[in-house]
């Protein structure tokens, strides 16, 4: 019981300094869409000869948390990570005839600060594959399975002179290179893996108050 | 024995639906399946396989009557021509696999005929539609 107390009062005190972080962005870049482990893109032009084509894919996600917390090593947030990447092939011969895959990730993350305006963010966790056939109208959702990404990000709101500073607050916007990928088995044995290389753009709202400290 | 004879009469009966009913199970053979049903042609043609590295299509099936499966092999050698490629004028028992080997690939990509990512004309089969992920098979 004094150990909880103890731990509470530590937590409350060592919160009193931190807040909240939010970011909220988008990306793009080439996906690979892998069915144990074959291109499915090249997989399809072989049988269509070169008639298949894919979009960009897309890249969404949300994180939460809270920070920073000093661990000398700069600023650090613990963050939770909601996130899809989507990738689409379609077929050069029909319109109407594309394949959708889409995966949804979840899990814990950390955010670090290693220079005052570098935003590292690494995440791993759980995630789920749709295959979406729009000319079947054929749905299929995957089991569970894991994901992890890494990404790199300027913080333009970190560097910014002190009068701009002041007026943006804790408010940021990040660009960085981000790269994510899954790996989910699904009921025909077959699993679907999907690597996204990708570049983004975020809003943030990052506590810095302690950040800031530490740098000066 | 009356009895007997209507005993014996009674085992020949059932003999007989025993291996009436087993013979309609051996009949449903290796690929048979619901989704998937053969409607039965006198001809095949995979197209534009030359344009890539396709080097080969194997058509694996069931012969409906006594389990064996059949295959048929045609290796693709010439480059350039963008048509027909396979031609295979025998009538073939239902649910046959359709099997693609190309180069520097050491397994057969199959696919049953009937899925819906393939275009069936009535005579030639072309595939036109993207493959189902979780349905291309390699044997």
């Amino acid at each position: 019981m004094k150990k909880v107390l103890l731990f509470v009062t530590v937590f409350i005190a060592f919160a009193s300094a931190q807040g909240p972080y939010f970011d909220v962005g988008f990306g793009f870049g080439e996906i690979k869409t892998r069915i144990d482990g074959k291109d499915y893109v090249k997989e399809a032009n072989i049988l269509l000869a070169n008639n298949v084509n894919d979009h960009e894919g897309i890249e969404f996600s949300i994180k939460t948390g809270y920070g920073p917390f000093g661990l000398g090593i700069g600023p650090l947030y613990v963050v939770a990570d909601l996130g899809l990447i989507e990738h689409s092939v379609f077929n050069n011969l029909y319109n109407d005839d594309e394949v959708i895959f889409t995966t949804y990730m979840f899990g814990p993350g950390v955010i670090l600060y290693p220079i005052s305006f570098i935003q590292i963010g690494l995440s791993a966790g759980l995630s789920v594959a749709t295959v979406n056939m729009a000319k079947e109208n054929i749905e299929i959702e995957s089991d569970l399975g894991y994901m992890y990404s890494a990404s790199v990000a300027y913080d333009f709101g970190a560097n910014l002179e002190p009068s701009f500073r002041e007026l943006l607050g804790n408010h940021s916007f990040l660009f960085g290179f981000k790269y994510s990928g899954s790996r989910n088995p699904t009921y025909s044995g077959k699993t679907i893996k999907m690597e996204t290389p990708s570049f983004f753009i975020k809003y943030a709202y990052i506590h810095r108050k302690k950040a800031v400290s530490l740098s000066k | 024995m009356n009895t007997k004879r209507f005993l014996l009469l009674l085992g020949i009966a059932l003999a007989m639906m025993l291996a009436v009913s087993c013979s309609d199970d051996t009949n449903t053979g290796p690929y048979e399946t619901d989704e998937f049903y053969y409607h039965g042609s006198d001809s095949f043609k995979v197209i534009n396989a030359s344009e890539h590295d396709i080097t080969g299509v194997t058509i694996r099936t069931w012969d409906g009557a006594d389990s064996t499966i059949i295959e048929y092999n045609e290796l693709i050698s010439k480059k350039g021509g963008s048509k027909s490629l396979l031609m295979l004028n025998e009538v073939l028992p239902r649910n046959p696999l359709m099997c693609i080997k190309a180069e520097n690939r050491p397994k057969l990509d199959c696919i049953r005929f009937n899925s819906p990512s393939y275009t069936w004309d009535g005579k030639d089969l072309y595939i036109t539609r993207l493959p189902h992920p979780l349905e291309m098979e390699a044997l």
